[in-house]
């Protein structure tokens, strides 16, 4: 395999990189040491296999900065790495007015649809709190770490 | 405190995270164990593993400062606790037990 073969690695190296930072490190570092693309692909499958990607290894937390400095400190104070959550659109031009006609055509074609939406909308935030209130009591790992062990009991 | 008898490999990323000293992370731990033990490691089975090592307190972690070598991303840092190196000097003592009174396995190299 060329060295060319690299850039999906990296790519998709780059979007697991948050579920286990240290580990997407070495790779990379390695990989800039001169290992070859075979090598980074045999690791990147390997690490996907054994689910060292499967969780976030860090707690995840909006991305405050430029709202509020004193957040943002408090949150990097308590160990949590902020992070950037994208809330833009997905796709060019699926906005306001898509989302806008996408509602107009679900109430005028299957008006039912909209018992699921609520009904998601309901099921999603009661796990979410429910999932918040049981990270409250979550004990911490002594490094500031939620461990993959810890992720797993949430949904015990 | 219970007794923590290691596997294979648990004893060797041990041994090569107390050889490669304070900058034990995932690399070269991995290159020690390849180097030293003669074993080629995929990196995630050494994470694997020191995660269950320090949930078993037989490791602490700690991270380190971001690099542009590595895309920006920390490293994670591994130390041995006494109760890592004890668990480490019980399996020798069970292995070197394991070990005496063997005929096959007197004497020179095979």
């Amino acid at each position: 395999m060329t060295r060319g073969m690299s850039a999906p690695a990296l790519w998709l190296l780059g979007h697991l990189a948050h579920r286990n930072e240290p580990l997407a490190g070495d790779l990379v570092e390695q990989f800039r040491g001169g290992r070859s693309s075979t090598w980074l692909w045999a690791q990147i499958v390997c690490a996907v296999a054994m689910g060292e990607f499967r969780h976030p290894r860090v707690p995840v937390a909006l991305n405050l900065t430029p709202i509020d400095p004193i957040v943002a400190e408090w949150l990097i104070s308590r160990r949590l790495t902020p992070r950037r959550v994208n809330l833009s659109s997905p796709g060019e031009g699926v906005g306001g007015l898509g989302l806008m006609m996408l509602g107009f055509l679900l109430s005028t074609v299957v008006p039912d649809v909209w018992w699921f939406v609520m009904g998601g909308i309901v099921c999603g935030v009661a796990l979410g709190t429910m999932l918040a209130f049981r990270r409250r009591h979550q004990p911490m790992a002594t490094d500031g770490r939620i461990h993959t062990g810890q992720l797993r009991d949430l949904f015990v | 405190m219970p007794r923590h008898l290691l596997t294979d490999f648990e004893l060797m990323i041990l041994l090569a995270t107390l050889r490669v000293g304070d900058s034990a992370y995932g690399v070269p731990i991995a290159t020690e164990i390849g180097r030293t033990g003669g074993r080629r490691v995929v990196v995630a089975a050494v994470y694997a593993a020191l995660d269950r090592l320090e949930r078993n307190g037989l490791v602490t972690s700690n991270v380190g400062e971001p690099t542009p070598e590595r895309g920006g991303r920390a490293k994670r840092f591994f130390q041995v606790t006494p109760q890592g190196i004890r668990a480490v000097k019980e399996t020798q003592r069970a292995l070197v037990a394991l070990w005496k009174g063997i005929p096959e396995l007197k004497g020179g190299n095979v």
